[in-house]
């Protein structure tokens, strides 16, 4: 079998030059391509000159030149769609996660909607073209595993973040296998793919560092939100490491390298306060399903509530039949009248709350209270410390306790001997300040002061029953007299 | 000037550090260190660290972004710290600051960067990836409530703790409501065991449970205590005991109409909920009670439970 010599395969590389040929490989496919023609033709009996004549009248300049246009085509304009699609779609799958966060956080509509869009198209679109993007763009493509693990990682993490926020079942075991795949083998592949690259020893432990933190401090976030214990302790050990000891060394040895500020070193940085700010964020919230704590205690509060409400109607009416002293019905009859005008001052109060909180009408105001859990906005507390606390301290809570003082006054002025009476009224009403170390918190203060709506209204509740059941007792004994 | 940049860059991120390890162990000082570590982000390292970077790129080009990158990051952080330091106006910092990235800086970078000829890819995915991490945690964070509302327990737990031991019966009428007694008294001594069993396991006293926060929100010790390791032991037993005061009262001959209504009302173990909210989910007493199975959800609902017997007895034994 015939090859060509080297000087009659820079011939044929010479023409395909002159054709002006120069997109990526394409002239070398193309010079392979020729030579392969040339030789079979040679090898058919017809010399160099000869078979290259045949052959250059089959591809001649003007066909390379449509060869290399269509190629460009093709390859570019796949390439250049699919950029700007992934472009196109990763800002406007962020963009929806950043309004989908703030409806859920405001309780706005659609935060559900956004945020499931949000994510699907960043899984689904983005983040498989980013990866395949990169992957095609590397020189050596020899990484496919670190890509697999990436994606296979990212996906399942965000769609655990999704289940978790939609309330689907399975979040816990979809966050469980993202963290794992990303953090025991996705970044231990990058730490092996970068100590390939690394030139200086220094350099290869600095990236072993960064790493090896990054790992704890990722693994501490995923213990605190399975709430296991350890927590806390992951956390400062790989905070330390990571900002403590990672970022000034390789701030060294970026200002030894380069001598000026880059883009990268702020981008890092920027990165590593969101890392700080998110995660110790993340630690001093607890989940909202705490909320419910105080939504239960509400209702127990308002069934006790309708009890009381109920047998004290039925107590005053008994005194009203049995006995005729004008005295004692008067009495009677008086703190009645007390206790259900302090009822429905409470009451207001917790309308106007509610009114503030959620911008209700008083119709449904009046259903919300009855029903707490329909409360939207139920971590709510600053519309609660405007209102109860005020920004001079006059809010409506000032004014609530000394309505429950007068109202304890009234109440024992009829039981003047009865201490065990008035021991009871002041443990069930109880609005004292409370010394706490050095400091006196205000009774308005230890109970509204950054206290969530929903906490508010069960304590209102809670300061219903109490009235009620001083007002059961008091009539309880009025009769027994 | 650059090392002071360099420094400065350091310096803000470790005192961030500082500030949320204080702020999460409860230690003095935290706020002081965190407003210290963002003001000399937002306007220290940050301004000057991109103007040197600006001036230093040899063709001075996309001076837009720059821009806009300073002011979206600056508006983030001061709005995160408005956050966490729970001063007003913190809401209008979030609603404009949470999705300020992605709907300024990132399509302005975008735009700016795309006739780039040899923008590398690595440079784009480290933007991206580093905007999807902000964006996964803000969503996370929308999941959650501020620990502050841990403090509003203590007072719900007090006022439930308040409410089993403050009594007041004007002649109590014993003789005829003995059953109901003994039931109550059992009833409360099991709630009482419960709770301390599982005061004993995390090893605090009672008084303490509201002061040691990392055990507050614990799962799995009241999970075993009321599970006996998923045999269901002393839940079973709790709800049975409870059935049987709530039928010794509603059997009483001595309880009003109301107050039977009531206890029907209060000791209701056996009927699930069906949620609307979640898609029909049902929810069962246990699980309604007991969120979670957090210590300090399962122990307040446990304290109001134990009120809740003594408020019925002591209905029932003051009555003529």
């Amino acid at each position: 079998m015939y090859s060509l010599d080297k000087e009659q395969v820079e011939i044929i590389t010479a023409d395909v030059q002159l054709a002006g040929i120069t997109f990526s490989h394409l002239p070398d496919d193309l010079v392979d391509h020729i030579c392969c023609e040339v030789e079979i033709l040679i090898n058919e009996g017809k010399d160099f000159e000869n078979a290259y004549k045949i052959v250059r009248k089959q591809v001649g300049i003007d066909v390379l030149q449509k060869i290399q246009e269509n190629t460009k085509f093709l390859i570019d304009k796949n390439y250049r769609l699919m950029k700007t699609t992934m472009k196109i779609s990763g800002n406007i799958s962020l963009a929806m996660l950043g309004f989908g966060t703030i409806c859920k956080i405001m309780h706005w509509p659609g935060a559900g909607i956004l945020l499931a869009f949000g994510f699907l198209v960043l899984c689904l679109m983005f983040l498989p073209m980013v990866l395949y993007a990169n992957y095609k763009n590397e020189t050596k493509k020899q990484n496919l595993f670190l890509h697999i693990t990436a994606l296979i990682g990212c996906i399942t993490f965000m769609a655990g973040v999704l289940f978790k926020i939609m309330h689907w079942p399975g979040s816990a075991l979809l966050l469980m296998v993202g963290y794992l795949s990303l953090l025991l083998l996705f970044l231990p592949t990058l730490l092996f793919v970068k100590l390939k690259s690394a030139q200086t020893k220094k350099l290869k432990s600095i990236y072993i560092l960064g790493i090896v933190s990054l790992i704890i401090f990722a693994f501490s976030n995923m213990f605190k939100m399975f709430h296991w214990p350890g927590a806390s302790v992951l956390m400062i050990v790989g905070a330390v490491l990571l900002i403590g000891l990672f970022l000034p060394l390789y701030t060294w040895q970026m200002f030894k390298m380069e001598g000026k500020i880059t883009g990268q070193y702020i981008y890092i940085v920027t990165i590593s306060m969101f890392l700080i700010l998110f995660t110790s964020l993340l630690a001093i919230n607890v989940s909202k399903n705490i909320v419910v704590g105080f939504v239960n205690q509400a209702n127990n509060t308002e069934v006790i509530n309708n009890y009381l409400e109920k047998k004290n109607v039925k107590l005053l009416s008994e005194i009203e039949n049995k006995r005729d002293t004008l005295e004692l019905k008067s009495k009677a009859i008086s703190i009645k009248k007390n206790s259900d005008e302090l009822c429905d001052y409470i009451n207001n109060v917790q309308m106007e709350l509610v009114v503030s909180v959620d911008n209700l009408d008083k119709a449904n105001a009046k259903r919300v209270i009855a029903d707490p859990m329909c409360i939207m906005a139920k971590d709510n507390w600053d519309k609660v410390n405007m209102l109860m606390i005020g920004l001079d301290g006059n809010g409506k809570a000032k004014e609530l306790k000394q309505k429950l003082i007068q109202y304890k006054s009234n109440l024992t002025s009829n039981f003047k001997e009865n201490t065990e009476f008035s021991k009871y009224l002041d443990n069930l009403i109880n609005v004292t300040d409370k010394q706490n170390g050095q400091f006196t918190v205000s009774w308005e203060e230890s109970h509204f002061y950054l206290c969530s709506i929903i906490r508010a209204i069960s304590t209102l509740k809670e300061l219903q029953s109490g009235v009620r059941m001083a007002e059961s007792a008091a009539l309880v004994n009025l009769n027994n007299l | 000037m650059k090392k002071l940049i360099y420094i400065s860059g350091i310096v803000s991120a470790n005192l961030m550090l500082l500030g949320s390890i204080f702020k999460v162990q409860h230690w003095p000082g935290a706020n002081i260190l965190l407003t210290l570590s963002v003001f000399m982000f937002c306007f220290m390292f940050l301004p000057f660290a991109l103007l040197s970077s600006y001036k230093n790129s040899s063709p001075r080009k996309y001076k837009s972004l720059y821009i806009v990158t300073y002011i979206v990051f600056a508006v983030v952080f001061v709005g995160a710290l408005f956050k966490v330091m729970h001063w007003s106006g913190s809401q209008y910092f979030l609603i404009i600051g949470v999705p300020l990235p992605f709907v300024l800086f990132l399509p302005v970078y975008l735009i700016q960067t795309r006739k780039e000829k040899n923008y590398s890819i690595v440079n784009f995915m480290g933007i991206m990836f580093g905007m999807a991490f902000v964006a996964v945690f803000s969503v996370l964070l929308a999941l959650n409530v501020s620990w502050n509302i841990m403090k509003n327990y203590e007072n719900q737990f007090n006022y439930n703790q308040n409410l089993v031991s403050n009594i007041y019966t004007e002649k109590a009428n014993d003789d005829n409501n003995k059953n109901v007694m003994q039931k109550s008294k059992e009833l409360c001594a099991f709630i009482e065991s419960l709770k301390n069993q599982m005061l004993k396991i995390t090893e605090n006293k009672p008084e303490n449970i509201l002061n040691v926060e990392v055990n507050q929100m614990e799962s799995t010790i009241p999970s075993i205590v009321l599970y006996n390791d998923d045999k269901k032991g002393n839940l079973d037993e709790l709800k049975n005991k409870i059935s049987v005061f709530k039928q010794s009262v509603i059997a009483s001959d001595n309880a009003s109409d109301e107050l039977k209504d009531l206890s029907k009302l209060l000791f209701e173990t056996e009927t699930s909920v069906i949620s609307e909210r979640n898609g029909g989910e049902i929810i069962t007493w246990e699980n309604k009670e007991f969120i979670d199975f957090k210590l300090i959800i399962v122990l307040d609902a446990l304290t109001r439970l134990e009120s809740n017997v003594k408020f019925v007895e002591n209905q029932l034994i003051s009555m003529k």
